[in-house]
């Protein structure tokens, strides 16, 4: 299973189309029905995001799975778990085949589908150079991760790691003595987080993030954010959880978005999930100021 | 060139008609709380107790609802003003002059003449109250 897309609101289409394809470098891969249709030049799949105009937030995350068998029995486990889910046929999203919603006991929608009609990177699949020569600003590879607030995250924890098989990378407790779960940082492969929630207001996004190369894309994607005028909330600094170095910054409808850089470790099968106190958590978000600005925990879309 | 006068200490800045009132507050050296800065989160709140804005975007019903937009609460990082303003910050809040090393005379100059102009607007407020309700376009 991987994040596929992102499905996003945003107040205004022409103002989003500008800052995720000339700011971020994404690539409008189609229009349709009032939604746009991006994707980064890393990414084989015909989209990784949905804009949609009209309010701010998320719509819904798309996860792609490997087989009809696994879709039915996501479904059934989720059905067991006590989560509504339902049949989306194939072609209701565009260019994608039939999906499983599944709604999270945080409110959140996720999408579990098995096929999108396949488009190739822009460098392809035989010989390729080492990156496209035309990329625009900050040139994001693809859609990383997300992060999502929850009034209840050790709930939303183990939706996903019951249901959906998910891996416990890093997680903030109360305490060792007291281990309720307030933040959790989840693996679907071996990357050290696909999807990670925190303490929060259900039925909110809080970020998603793009893969940057390294340290120094994510000071270049900084110095392009002066430029565009995109609001920084953060960095570039470093993350305690999951190592990553990172830049937080503000799409124009408000939503938040992350360049990420640093896979900081391999999430094997018997990775041995590291826990965060509380009384540490502004360490192990930002690593250097080690304290949370007001926003972190205050700003969802 | 109009200002804003902030409460509740009464500083006034200056704000042109085609900026937004975080940028504004800004631009003279003042902080207090915000978020996005593109009117998606509502951090930055403020209540407009006299005076007109407009909104430069269309802002989301779930961010600012019908209801504040009656109580005068105003979104600040996408409000324009349209006639000279006075603000209340945010129970709680407060305005931290970040480039006090730049503005500090003109500041207190500006804090004296804000008092003065703060308390006759929110005189004059009494009987613009119905106006002022009128008045939010968007």
């Amino acid at each position: 299973m991987r994040l596929g897309y992102v499905h996003l609101r945003v107040t205004d289409l022409e103002e989003a189309r500008n800052h995720y394809s000339n700011t971020l470098g994404m690539e409008v891969v189609a229009e349709d029905q009032g939604k746009v249709y991006l994707k980064c030049w890393d990414e084989w799949d015909h989209h990784s995001l949905v804009l949609e105009e009209g309010g701010v937030g998320l719509v819904k995350f798309g996860y792609k799975v490997e087989s009809d068998d696994d879709l039915a029995s996501f479904e059934k486990r989720a059905q067991s778990f006590g989560a509504t889910t339902s049949r989306v046929s194939a072609g209701e999203n565009f260019k994608v085949g039939e999906a499983v919603a599944l709604t999270l006991p945080s409110d959140q929608t996720i999408e579990l589908f098995t096929d999108m009609e396949f488009s190739g990177t822009e460098t392809g699949s035989i010989n390729p150079e080492a990156w496209p020569r035309n990329v625009r600003g900050v040139g994001t590879h693809w859609i990383d991760h997300a992060l999502i607030p929850a009034e209840e995250p050790g709930l939303v924890e183990r939706f996903m790691t019951e249901v959906l098989d998910f891996r416990v990378a890093e997680r903030v407790v109360a305490s060792m003595e007291n281990p309720e779960v307030i933040g959790s940082w989840m693996s679907c492969g071996e990357s050290p987080h696909d999807l990670a929630v925190i303490k929060g207001p259900n039925d909110k996004l809080h970020h998603f993030a793009y893969h940057l190369e390294d340290w120094n894309a994510i000071l270049r994607a900084g110095d392009i954010f002066s430029m565009d005028d995109v609001p920084i909330d953060i960095g570039p600094t470093r993350h305690g959880i999951t190592r990553g170095t990172t830049i937080y910054f503000f799409d124009p409808a408000g939503n938040r978005n992350e360049v990420f850089a640093g896979l900081g470790y391999r999430v094997q099968k018997d990775f041995p999930t590291i826990n965060w106190t509380v009384d540490h958590l502004a360490k192990g978000i930002f690593y250097h100021a080690r304290e949370l600005n007001d926003a972190f925990t205050s700003v969802f879309t | 060139m109009l200002d804003v006068t902030i409460l509740p200490d009464g500083t006034i800045a200056p704000v042109s008609h085609d900026e937004t009132l975080l940028r504004a507050l800004g631009r003279a050296g003042l902080r207090y709380r915000v978020g996005c800065k593109r009117g998606g989160c509502g951090i930055c709140k403020v209540r407009l107790l006299l005076g007109e804005v407009r909104y430069e975007r269309p802002i989301a019903a779930s961010v600012l609802t019908d209801d504040e937009r009656v109580q005068g609460i105003c979104l600040s990082c996408r409000a324009v003003p349209i006639t000279n303003l006075v603000i209340e910050l945010q129970e709680g809040d407060r305005l931290r002059r970040v480039l006090g090393f730049a503005y500090q005379k003109a500041a207190t100059d500006l804090m004296t003449a804000g008092l003065q102009a703060a308390g006759m607007a929110l005189k004059q407020s009494t009987s613009d109250e119905e106006q002022l309700k009128g008045t939010e376009s968007q």
